[in-house]
């Protein structure tokens, strides 16, 4: 099994899996985890679509030097959703810091 | 506590198992919904490009009227030989005409008897096909057959052959899902009637 087919496998069924666990007793978490989630579900939703979308180029149309529909047919569904959830995180943080940067008046 | 209050009644019994069920019914339900969402939308989508092949033009569609009985076709190796020769250069891969037949290149060759055609189809990328006339030899058309790569996107083989496992993982939880959604919907008016039948024990 190809590294491609395994991340693509743990994309299609892993990432539902843990986002699943994950968003148990949402609205207990921290914030900042709801936003990593939100993000995480929003990289999912587009790789989704990406992985429909450049799955059904045809095979003729591959060329060896693309990369592109390789990473969007097999890596997005991994890789999309832990940086939808890093940037979840990552922008709650700073619309916080802002947030309380306009309360305190700096 | 006494032993009366520790006892349930059976119709308690029977609520708290319908509860249960209903519970794993719900969890089922949810789960096998969100991990199958990804592959039954891949599997619904080809589909429906599969059923329309001809009018999307995925399938070569070449009317034909039989020139000949079909005791006068030609043989299939001939057959097979005069596709090869009209075959793209790409799909011959190094194959010329002149040379022995190579099997190895050809994938399937569909008899259509009634038709009077043969549906020869190669084994490179494209699924390259010639349809060729049964009684003459000659090349009626030669295309792409676009409908190969997403009947295995379909059915997972593209993935590899063993992959097809995915999409009967799909199947089976596109079945739980919906058993658990028929549960999902009746059981809480089962339970209501059963309660309007029988008002006393309901209490």
């Amino acid at each position: 099994m190809s590294a491609g087919l395994l991340a693509f496998l743990v994309g299609l069924f892993g990432m539902p899996l843990v986002l699943l666990g994950y968003g148990r007793r949402l609205r207990r978490r921290p914030p900042a985890v709801r936003a990593a989630f939100w993000g995480a579900v929003a990289g999912h939703c587009l790789a989704g679509v990406l992985a429909m979308v450049f799955g059904m180029i045809p095979p003729e149309a591959w060329t060896p030097e693309e990369r592109i529909r390789g990473f969007a047919g097999l890596w997005s569904l991994l890789v999309l959703p832990v940086l939808g959830g890093l940037g979840g995180a990552v922008l709650h943080r700073r619309f916080l810091r802002r947030s309380i940067l306009s309360r305190v008046g700096a | 506590m006494s032993r009366t209050l520790m006892h349930r009644s059976p119709r308690a019994e029977v609520g708290g198992r319908r509860r249960r069920l209903l519970r794993a019914g719900f969890y089922i339900h949810l789960w096998l919904g969100v991990l199958s969402t990804i592959a039954l939308i891949a599997i619904s989508i080809t589909g429906i490009l599969l059923n329309h092949k001809r009018g999307l033009g995925l399938m070569p569609d070449v009317p034909h009227q039989r020139t000949a009985p079909f005791a006068a076709a030609l043989s299939l190796e001939r057959l097979g030989y005069a596709a090869l020769v009209a075959a793209p250069v790409a799909a011959k891969q190094g194959w010329k005409a002149g040379d022995a037949l190579d099997v190895g290149l050809i994938d399937r060759m569909d008899v259509r008897p009634r038709d009077g055609v043969v549906k020869v189809r190669l084994r490179d990328k494209a699924s390259t096909e010639m349809t060729v006339d049964l009684a003459t030899g000659t090349v009626l058309h030669t295309g792409r057959r676009g409908d190969v790569f997403l009947e295995k996107l379909h059915s997972g083989e593209a993935f590899g052959g063993r992959m097809v496992i995915l999409s009967d993982i799909a199947g089976i939880a596109l079945v739980l899902t919906l058993i658990t959604g028929y549960w999902l919907w009746l059981a809480p008016k089962l339970g209501r009637a059963a309660q309007e039948s029988d008002p006393e024990a309901a209490g």
